[in-house]
């Protein structure tokens, strides 16, 4: 199967990754090999697939208990930008 | 040219469970930032979600109210998105098998007449995160006390054609969600949201138009505002012969208008998927049944009771009724002062008169205690203080719900019920204005309020009024 | 350090009867974790506390108190496994300053039976690869043969356990990542049946194939280790309802009379390789002679079992991959123009190449006008081939077949071919797909000195079947001693 170089590129972007040029090229390369692998699933016939995933039951949720949260340092600890507590993501323009 | 328009809503509320939905913090509006979270709620790598029962059983309570169809196999799925509110990049939500399907509800108009508003789907899934702007570190913060808080979504079908049946729409749905106690949708903290669906047609064509999203709208009037702003803007275009595109619009309720969104990803494409970590699960029918039994009285039922067992009129209980924080607040003052009438006639005039003046008090939000509120009345419906001295009070407490049997003890206004000190001042007023006392001879009944009024003015509203008018009119006839 | 030549099962006894303190195991641990450092194996020792925590076990036996048999013995966990007070890289650039504020539910169970964790291993970044050399922190070598890939993505755990630089480890396994590895290193590792140990805390690759398991010297050792791991946790929704068993005390019946044994020729036909031929030849002949029967069974869509990996794990994958966005934890790119710059920038420093080859994938197959054909496809075969192996299963006790097409490849040597590299995975695969349990044993050494594996598949929650099989082989045809 082939795939587009925009396609690629929308696929980078719905990932959120940068690719260079010579990346994307090797990139699709690979990417073509992959799905010509994987398409090979198309030729199963899967006509008489029955659905048994496996179902839980409603009583193996969770009860509605309150349990202690972690302290505002364990929860901020690891980000690489926080003030006052809070997350710092760049600026959000609506 | 002449449009239809063509309305639908969805509907966000947070549901009161004592826990978020799928870890066992916190589910409590505000706090200090990010107090409320554990690794699930902040997506820490490794971190696994496990569904709240209770949230569950709220969802189905949702959709018996309003004759939903309960799935029996219910499946939660991740849409995928970046966003920093969004701790995992994925809200868990549910798609292509909601707990609830279809239903109803009913809705009236001013004029009486009724219209049916079907109900796609109501389905369980996270909130986000709150984001606040701040300049001055130059970034956007980010508390996830509200991720991972249950939220419900009533999707409705495209049955609306005005602002005004949105809003009749909406209130019923609140009114609903109140009373079976799933959730205190309060517009203002953001625990009942809605989004718009709005598009135009020619007047009788079958072809629908291209719809616009609109967000942002955290009361009725901003509903009512920006559904009349897009029809206009929708018509406009249409009538220049412009295209109507379909996007998500937040309205700006300072500036009265919407602006078009900036897309949250690129060609909306959300990847939707059932999450490997919360497997289908089964809901049973006698857990249905369960629900059923449990359900709370509706309003209708309220209205039946307020007029069998209180004696309130039917129109006095069905206004009473129509909010469920009003019910609660009548049935707590009852409690302490069990004159139901006599409460109820002072809330429908009064109390919410008063509320009515501050338009964006959409939650009825009242700040006098209930004792407090008990108490005043008692002490007017006694004697003990005036009708005037009441009121004034009551404007007094309402800002700052001091208590009013202290202020009443502390500035002295117990009314004046004695006869024969209302008669020594009424005489002296007689003597004060010769003029009033012809005027009254001649037949001018003006002249009594007159004097009533000055004697107000005297006692500062503490003289008893029924007894002071039975007494000038003994003493000038 | 000949010390730590010994079984974990050994140890134990000598533990026990007070022949060594786990002080002086701990120091040995440490001594040879610090002469095989040049195998880039462990991303982090923990020194200090693994002292500390001995001396608190030999406190407590010298005070009589019943211990575990994990009690005071050094362990070493793959890098992805969550732990308080150490680093949780998944050998990933993205989270190389990641500490996690919480332990996962494995660490809590190997804490409690009193395990000494010393270090914490290397590993294909966030578990995706078969060698071990898409490592953020450098190549791991493998004990054998530093010239050799240890295989992976647990390549760091089985080096530990051959390196002798502890006595058992934890790997995880979402398409072989434990039984390729321990193949390719000579041990035993045993992917358990979806659901019987936790994930909770162990950072997600493919939530629906991800399975926590031991890398062990023994079998004995294995069974160990998985009785003090498994367990219903009421942290996970897909964790099993299973009741406790005792694989220790209750596996092994020096025996394996009756035993059927499947033989499904979609395993073998594609086999070129004369060494893991051979080897899977004596296996059979060692099993019939023994009183085991043989007995052909068909499986003939595990052939599409790989590419409907390739369909789930990757979709999964750019799911669980999408919260590393630079704000909560991780890599921040320190220059941008926005917020959406801001996360593509971040990303494409913090993560290398295969795992963003995966992501990439992940999301074409979740994508609009993609999902029916692939994911939804891959579901179905993926239904089919669970029928067709509960099916066999009706018929044998286990299935036999090899843990990998070869032995061990050289560092280097399929780098640039991340379709060959995948193939590595053709039988260790199916496995996951199915959410069943296999061993992987030590069963002969190939032409090039590397050793080779064998595969036992069970039937859900038959470990004690497989363990029993694996042990009675291991004791009386081959075993991880004879590998060098």
């Amino acid at each position: 199967m082939e795939i587009t170089e925009k396609e690629i590129k929308h696929l980078a972007s719905l990932s959120r990754l940068n690719f260079t040029d010579e990346e994307l090229a090797k990139f699709s390369a690979d990417f073509k090999a992959i799905l010509d692998y994987v398409n090979e699933l198309q030729k199963v016939d899967t006509s008489n697939v029955k659905d048994n995933t496996i179902i839980r039951a409603y009583d193996e949720l969770r009860e509605d208990e309150v349990k202690p949260s972690l302290s505002n340092e364990e929860i901020v600890g690891n980000a690489p930008k926080n003030y006052n507590g809070y997350f710092i993501a760049p600026t959000v323009v609506e | 040219m002449e449009y239809d328009v063509v309305i639908g809503l969805e509907v966000h509320s947070e549901l009161k469970t004592k826990s978020k939905v799928f870890c066992s913090c916190k589910n409590e509006f505000g706090g200090e930032p990010n107090t409320h979270c554990c690794p699930v709620c902040i997506g820490l790598p490794g971190a696994l979600p496990i569904p709240n029962k209770e949230a569950v059983k709220m969802t189905i309570k949702a959709g018996l109210a309003v004759g939903s169809q309960i799935n029996d196999i219910a499946i939660f799925e991740r849409k995928n998105y970046f966003y920093p509110d969004l701790a995992k990049a994925y809200q868990i939500s549910q798609a292509v098998r909601p707990i609830c399907i279809g239903g109803g509800v009913e809705i009236e108009d001013k004029n009486g007449h009724k219209k049916y508003i079907r109900l796609n789907r109501i389905h369980l899934e996270e909130d986000a995160g709150k984001l606040i702007h701040n300049s001055k570190i130059g970034g956007t913060m980010v508390d996830y006390n509200r991720g991972g808080v249950p939220l419900i979504e009533i999707v409705s079908e495209a049955d609306m054609s005005s602002a005004e049946e949105a809003v009749a729409y909406l209130s019923k749905l609140r009114n609903i969600l109140q009373y079976i106690e799933v959730s205190d949708c309060k517009m203002e903290q953001g625990s009942l949201r809605c989004d718009v669906n709005i598009s135009l047609k020619p007047k009788g064509s079958e072809k629908l138009g291209v719809r616009a999203e609109m967000k942002n709208l955290n009361s009725f009037r901003s509903v009512t505002r920006a559904i009349e702003y897009e029809i206009k803007r929708q018509s406009r275009l249409l009538d220049e012969g412009e295209e109507v595109i379909q996007e998500t619009r937040r309205w700006d309720d300072a500036r009265n208008r919407s602006f078009s969104m900036r897309r949250k990803e690129d060609a909306q494409d959300y990847r939707y998927f059932p999450d490997p970590d919360l497997l289908p699960f089964k809901i049973e029918r006698s857990l249905v049944e369960e629900v059923k039994r449990t359900m709370p009285k509706l309003r209708e039922e309220k209205i039946n009771d307020y007029v069998n067992d209180l004696g309130l009129s039917e129109y006095d209980a069905s206004v009473l009724t129509n909010d469920l924080n009003l019910v609660k607040y009548f049935e707590k003052v009852i409690s302490y002062f069990n004159k139901p009438k006599f409460v109820c006639n002072f809330i429908l005039t009064t109390l919410l008169k008063k509320v009515k003046e501050d338009e964006e008090n959409d939650d009825l939000v009242i700040p006098i205690e209930p004792q407090n509120f008990a108490n005043l009345l008692q002490m007017y419906e006694s004697g003990q203080i005036s009708q005037a001295i009441c009121r004034e009070l009551f404007d007094e407490i309402w800002t700052t719900n001091e208590d009013c049997l202290k202020i009443v003890k502390e500035r002295n206004l117990v009314q004046n019920n004695n006869e024969d000190e209302i008669k020594e001042m009424l005489k002296v007023l007689i003597e004060e204005f010769p003029q009033s006392v012809q005027d009254y001879k001649a037949g001018n009944t003006k002249a009594l309020s007159f004097f009533i009024g000055q004697l107000m003015k005297k006692t500062q509203g503490k003289a008893n009024a029924q007894i002071a008018s039975k007494l000038i009119k003994e003493m000038l006839d | 350090m000949e010390i730590m030549n010994e079984t974990l099962e050994n140890i134990s006894e000598m533990l026990d009867t007070k022949k060594i303190s786990s002080v002086e195991l701990v120091n040995e641990s440490l001594k040879s974790i610090e002469a095989t450092k040049d195998l880039n194996i462990l991303h982090e020792v923990c020194r200090d506390n693994a002292l500390e925590m001995a001396k608190d076990i030999d406190a407590k036996r010298a005070n009589g108190e019943k211990l575990s048999k994990l009690a005071g013995i050094p362990i070493v966990i793959k890098d992805n496994i969550s732990m308080v007070g150490t680093y949780t890289t998944c050998s990933s650039k993205f989270l190389e300053n990641y500490k996690s504020p919480y332990n996962a539910t494995v660490v809590d169970k190997l804490l409690q039976a009193g395990a000494i964790i010393v270090g914490k291993a290397n590993m294909d970044e966030f578990a995706m690869g078969s060698s071990s050399e898409n490592c953020a922190f450098g190549v791991v070598h493998n004990p054998r043969n530093p010239e050799y890939v240890p295989g992976g993505s647990s390549g760091g755990s089985a080096s530990a356990v051959a390196a002798n630089q502890c006595f058992g480890s934890l790997g995880t396994d979402t398409g072989g990542s434990i039984r390729q590895p321990s193949s390719f290193c000579g041990v035993v590792g045993l992917k358990p049946t979806y659901g019987l140990v936790s994930r909770y805390g162990v950072v997600a690759f493919a939530s629906s194939l991800d399975q926590v398991g031991p890398i062990t010297k023994t079998v004995r050792d294995n069974a160990i280790m998985l009785e003090a791991i498994a367990g219903y946790d009421n942290n996970e929704f897909t964790s099993a309802k299973h009741d406790k068993e005792s694989y220790y005390k209750d596996s092994f019946k020096n025996s394996i009379k009756g035993l059927k044994i499947g033989y499904a020729k979609e395993f073998f036909e594609s086999l070129n390789n004369q060494d893991v031929i051979k080897s899977m030849e004596n296996a059979m002949n060692f099993f019939k002679e023994n009183g085991a029967e043989i007995v052909d069974i068909e499986l003939p869509h595990i052939k599409d079992a790989l590419a409907v990996y390739y369909v789930l794990s990757s979709a999964e994958a750019a799911s669980n991959l999408a919260r590393f966005d630079g704000i909560k934890y991780g890599v921040a790119a320190k220059e941008y123009n926005d917020l959406i710059d801001f996360y593509f920038k971040s990303r494409t420093q913090g993560f290398g190449s295969e795992v963003k080859r995966r992501i990439m994938l992940g999301n074409f197959v979740l994508s609009s006008g993609y999902f029916d054909a692939y994911y939804n496809k891959a579901k179905a075969v993926q239904n089919l081939i669970i029928t067709e192996f509960s099916n066999a299963f009706k018929n044998c006790d286990v299935i036999l077949s090899p843990t990998t097409p070869t032995s061990a490849f050289k560092i280097g040597e399929k780098v640039n071919n991340p379709l060959e590299m995948y193939l590595n995975d053709i039988f260790t695969v199916p496995v996951n797909i199915a959410t069943l349990p296999a061993i992987s044993v030590p069963c002969g050494i190939a032409q090039n000195g590397m050793p080779l594996g064998m595969q036992l598949i069970g039937n859900r929650f038959s470990e004690s079947t497989l363990f029993n099989v694996a042990d009675y082989y291991e004791r009386n045809c081959f075993s991880f001693r004879e590998v060098k």
